[in-house]
């Protein structure tokens, strides 16, 4: 496996790990109404999409290397 | 005398030497992690009752931030070795250096703190396999940053020798630097969010 192919693992996996912190800080808010755990569970949420827009930027401007 | 199918892909492998020796070493390291992991879910399985919230979980979300963001520099350094842009290839290997040891800075900050309170490995079980799995993943991270400074020091001459042995070594490195990435994106829930 290239290091290409690694860091597309990676990014992928990492998206999982910001849905699954966002669905952590959404439970924390649920059972402690602090608003910092819903603002943690909506940056968790847009570094996911940010994340997949860059994984696939990346993925398509890296296909000839 | 040189060592060969450092450029060239051996044809019984399809690799480099280089590659093929960089991914039996991570299988290594999955073995030692693996085995570490283990030891934890048996532990925890087997424990009547399990401490939560005992860990800062803004340092540890910080800390998984700074390895995400230096494992995108790390690939870029590759990258733009791959297209030969040598002054671009240093500053992301320097920024990759540079997050390697604000990481540890970080991880210093959260020792002290636990250190400070008393909270030893000897203080429970639950701190003893926080303290061997974060401090085997530091020493890692010390590792790689070890490497890079050697790799932007006085490897970096080898680029002029040549460059396609260097982009290779630049690779593995950041094979190695993905490994060590990935072992915290798994660290990271398991002991501080679950």
């Amino acid at each position: 496996m290239s290091l290409r192919a690694f860091h597309l693992l990676f990014i992928a996996l990492s998206v999982v790990l910001a849905a699954f912190f966002a669905a952590w800080a959404a439970g924390q808010y649920q059972s402690a109404h602090d608003l910092t755990y819903a603002l943690v569970c909506v940056m968790s949420l847009a570094s996911g999409v940010g994340l997949s827009l860059y994984g696939a930027a990346f993925q398509r401007k890296t296909r000839r290397l | 005398m040189n060592i060969p199918y450092t450029v060239d892909e051996r044809p019984d492998t399809g690799l480099t030497n280089g590659k093929l020796g960089i991914w039996l070493f991570l299988a290594s390291e999955v073995m030692l992690f693996g085995a570490l992991f283990s030891t934890y879910i048996i532990l925890r399985v087997g424990a009547p009752e399990w401490p939560h919230g005992e860990l800062n979980i803004w340092l540890g979300a910080i800390n998984t931030i700074i390895l995400i963001s230096s494992s995108v520099t790390m690939v870029m350094a590759w990258a733009s070795l791959k297209m030969n842009d040598w002054g671009k290839h240093r500053l992301f290997l320097i920024s990759t250096f540079l997050l390697a040891a604000l990481f540890l800075v970080n991880k210093y900050f959260e020792y002290s703190a636990h250190f400070a309170t008393g909270e030893l490995p000897s203080h429970s079980t639950f701190l003893a396999i926080y303290y061997t799995l974060t401090g085997l993943h530091g020493l890692h991270i010390l590792g790689g940053m070890i490497v890079m400074a050697y790799l932007l020091g006085p490897g970096a001459k080898m680029w002029k020798e040549n460059s396609d042995q260097f982009a290779n070594r630049i690779e593995a490195t950041g094979l190695y630097w993905h490994f060590v990435d990935l072992v915290w994106i798994f660290l990271f829930p398991v002991l501080y969010l679950l």
